[in-house]
């Protein structure tokens, strides 16, 4: 399975939240065609802002849309905005855009108060910065790690008497790092229960057991978790089991 | 020296350590000067900035805007962390005093990091949460080791819940980035 629409971000705005004027964008050539055209965005969203005018935004605000999520934050006047699909984590999206307008901010912050008409070029080089940012990990694993433990998956979902249909590694802000034979909603609905992870300090593992699946989330280690679909009609506590000793063996290949 | 001249400097300094340290915490009460017991994790860098006025020994008046980041216990594995980690003048490295494994990796886990990119930056090391004796396992003289090994300028123990030491912290980095002698903070 591909993990690209878990992973594709198709632009990034920034824009006076009053005029609607733009200070930068950067678009990326994706598989499908559904990115829309920038100015139409824009005009979205500013007419989304003005309805909402007396509500903060400060608080990251999330969009969901049939093909597209969008993701936004306010700050200084400036609407700072992701367009991605609608199966990337919001968590990770979260991670990102705040970091991104941090770094805009440091950055060009005073420049921006000070400035009477918009000029773009000044922004040219945050561009890469940007780049980087979306192309990048938010927990990065060695691909040498990640070959070893993807071995380890595969061997803990083709054990047949425990029920694990599918396992993958994701990172705290719930990014794909490497998947097995994972179904893509229960992947979809893994990814939105990290949300509740963020409130607790040093999560082990988390259970959800239900009519589609018994899910286990176990924290491999700083940033690391594995999850397992297993299936609800085997038993649970033996799947937990099976799950704590691959955490164990991935643990081993994972340098800290 | 003339009294009543001015001089302006813009800092930027980093708070990391592990997660629910009290990174988030300490830059609250510093700034906004206030608390809460409720833990959320830090998703991503974020950072505050605020003004602190002093006298120097010659009677000159400093003003120091300190653009403070904090950075997620959680990012310490993020691809892209030296665009954020750059230009650092000082970082305060946070362990929980009542957590031991949170000072032991502390210069493999984040100094390292941090001087990589910013390889002037001056440390101190901070244990947090000192308000919590009962609960306390490690000794000033246990950080003072690391404190040595890190070659950092200080080692303070401070309590975001309380506000000890917390303003002093910050006075001490400011100062000893630039190299000046408080008279007085205003
Ligand atoms: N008693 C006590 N509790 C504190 C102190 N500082 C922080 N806490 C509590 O410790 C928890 C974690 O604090 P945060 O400031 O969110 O920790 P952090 O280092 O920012 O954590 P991450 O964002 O995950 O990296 C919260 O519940 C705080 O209320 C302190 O000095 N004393
Ligand atoms: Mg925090």
């Amino acid at each position: 399975m591909s993990l690209e629409k878990f992973k594709t971000i198709k632009a990034f705005f920034i824009f006076e939240k009053e005029t609607g004027n733009t200070l930068f964008t950067r678009s990326y050539e994706t598989q499908d065609t559904t990115t829309p055209d920038a100015h139409l965005v824009v005009a979205f969203l500013t007419a989304m802002f003005s309805f909402a005018k007396s509500s903060s935004l400060s608080e990251l605000r999330v969009v969901d849309m049939t093909d597209l999520r969008f993701s936004f934050i306010e700050r200084d006047d400036l609407v700072f905005a992701i367009l991605a699909s609608p199966l990337v984590s919001p968590l990770d999206l979260q991670f990102k855009l705040t970091t991104i307008t941090s770094l805009f901010l440091a950055e060009y912050g005073l420049q921006v108060k000070e400035m009477q008409l918009v000029d773009t070029e000044v922004f040219e080089a945050f561009k890469s910065h940007v780049d980087e940012v979306f192309l990048g990990e938010t927990r990065e694993m060695l691909s040498s790690s990640k070959n070893a433990a993807l071995f380890y998956l595969k061997k803990l979902v083709q054990q047949n008497d425990i029920g694990a249909r599918g396992a993958m590694i994701v990172s705290f802000t719930g990014d794909i790092l490497l998947e097995y034979r994972m179904d893509q909603t229960r992947m979809a609905g893994a990814i939105r229960l990290l949300n509740v992870s963020t409130y607790m300090r040093n999560l082990r593992y988390l259970v959800v057991s239900s009519e589609a699946t018994n899910l286990v989330a176990y924290k491999i280690s700083e940033g690391l978790l594995l999850y397992v679909d297993g299936d609800p009609t085997s038993g649970l506590e033996n799947l937990v089991v099976k799950v704590s000793e691959t955490v164990r063996k991935v643990k081993e290949i994972i340098p800290h | 020296m003339s009294k009543g001249k001015e001089i302006k400097h813009i800092l930027k300094l980093l708070l990391l350590g592990d997660g629910a340290v009290g990174k988030t915490s300490l830059i609250l009460r510093f700034i906004e000067n206030r608390f809460s017991e409720d833990y959320q994790m830090s998703l991503g860098v974020n950072f505050l900035t605020k003004t602190v006025k002093f006298i120097d020994i010659k009677n000159i008046q400093r003003t120091a805007s300190l653009q403070v980041w904090d950075i997620a216990g959680q990012a310490r594995h993020v691809s892209y962390s030296h665009l954020y980690l750059k230009g650092a003048l000082g970082a305060f490295y946070v362990f929980d005093l009542t957590r031991r494994e949170t000072l032991l990796h502390m210069q493999e886990r984040w100094q390292s990091q941090v001087l990589k990119v910013s390889p002037q930056c001056m440390s101190i090391l901070i244990g947090n949460k000192a308000d919590l004796t009962k609960d306390r396992v490690l000794s000033a003289s246990q950080s003072k080791k690391v404190q040595e090994a890190m070659h950092a300028i200080d080692y303070i123990e401070t309590s975001a819940k309380t506000g000890e030491n917390v303003n002093e912290a910050f006075q001490t980095m400011t100062t000893r980035i630039l190299n000046l002698t408080p008279k007085k903070f205003l």
